[in-house]
């Protein structure tokens, strides 16, 4: 397909200025069938916008960065075709995800929800401080720090977005925290699970998730928050938690306690 | 537990008129969303219902007349036809309870959309139903 041009709706939002924001429609070039729709966007800062504030780094689905909302629904734009989700004469629009604070324009603040699975004692991360350093091309003397992610989970908090609960209760623990939660659960590796049962039978766990599943739909890496989730109310109704973790099941659900 | 919980919101407000609607606000490509706002939309009109019936319960105190004028009233074609949705409300929410519970216990987690249509075609069956032998018999 030759090049066409393209309208972008993006929604911008000047730093702390909620009450200055709005869409604004940019238009590109584009190849419909060659580009990302991550492409878009940076062509449209590179080219239109040098003021667009978004967020990305590695471009191909590893790093969950670039989250945003296309045409209303969470995708990785980095792994998003412009020919899957546009129709040739409409505007796409863009916008950043849902529940969740708005640094600028697409841009999201994803502090507050990392900070709290790296609070988990999570044995599924894979510490990347080596790769950190080779990529910088140090000699691994310079402070680079490390960064750890639950292995599976992508942490592009598409889920916490789609999630309608976490849209009411801004302390829901939401569908990232509790799959990460889940995960340890199913296969402690030795980690302290006393701790997750506390965390996710709680007044802001998982009996807040009212299956609606938009999680798992819109999840990149198929990790199945909801399906996670049920799988931990199952196990508080029966009490089938890992030998580890029965000292500390909670009281009725059935766990031997000694 | 609180802490992590206000670790999640990351200082997020959200005000008391958007925690009551939020469960409104449209998601139409997910059919989980429309599970959950008819679950709840028939569980406040169950409640509704149960409300007005101790109401009109409380009519027996006025005597055999008032309570007689009463049902005659109840037997007119607008309450019998509301008579008919009651039955869809309670048929769909119990439905869709059971659906909940058994997503819960890990029970057709892989197909909760088609576990909703099932709820929706049942419900609207067995409603067709009552609505035949309330109305038409």
């Amino acid at each position: 397909m030759p090049e066409t041009r393209i309208r972008l709706r993006i929604w911008r939002q000047p730093a702390g200025a909620r009450e200055r924001a709005g869409f604004e429609t940019l238009e590109v070039t584009t190849d419909p069938q060659r580009d990302m729709v991550l492409d878009l966007i940076e062509r449209a800062w590179a080219e239109v916008d040098r003021t667009l504030v978004f967020r990305h780094a590695c471009h191909h689905a590893s790093c969950g960065t670039c989250a945003v909302l296309v045409d209303g629904r969470e995708r990785l734009p980095c792994v998003t075709s412009v020919q899957s989700v546009w129709d040739g004469h409409s505007p796409l629009t863009l916008k950043p995800l849902r529940n969740a604070t708005v640094v600028a324009d697409l841009a999201i603040e994803p502090a507050a929800v990392l900070a709290a699975m790296a609070a988990l004692p999570l044995p599924y991360v894979r510490t990347v401080e080596r790769e950190v350093r080779e990529c910088s091309g140090g000699d691994g003397d310079g402070d680079v720090g490390t960064a750890e992610r639950f292995e599976d989970c992508l942490e592009c908090l598409a889920c916490v977005s789609a999630c309608t609960v976490a849209g009411g209760d801004p302390d829901y623990l939401g569908p990232a925290v509790l799959a990460a939660a889940q995960r340890i659960v199913e296969e402690p590796r030795g980690q302290d699970v006393g701790r997750v049962i506390d965390m996710v039978d709680s007044e802001h766990g998982v009996w807040q998730c009212r299956a609606i599943w938009a999680c798992s739909a819109v999840c990149p890496s198929n990790v199945d928050p909801a399906a996670r989730i049920m799988d931990l109310r199952r196990r508080l109704l029966t009490g089938d938690w890992p030998a580890a973790a029965t000292t500390h099941a909670p009281a009725g659900s059935g766990a031997s306690h000694g | 537990m609180d802490d992590i919980s206000r670790q999640v919101a990351g200082g997020r407000q959200i005000g008391l008129f958007r925690r009551a609607t939020y469960w409104l606000e449209p998601r139409w490509r997910d059919p989980g969303w429309l599970a959950f706002a008819m679950n709840r939309l028939t569980g406040v009109i169950v409640l509704g219902y149960l409300v007005a019936h101790m109401v009109v319960l409380s009519q027996l105190a006025a005597g055999p007349s008032g309570w007689d004028s009463l049902l005659a009233t109840f037997g007119s074609q607008p309450f019998l036809v509301g008579d008919t949705l009651l039955i869809g409300a309670v048929t769909f929410h119990a439905l869709s309870g059971a659906r909940v519970i058994m997503l819960t216990f890990g029970i057709g987690t892989r197909h909760s959309g088609a576990l909703f249509g099932l709820v929706l075609l049942v419900s609207a069956g067995l409603t067709a139903m009552a609505g035949w032998a309330i109305l038409f018999r």
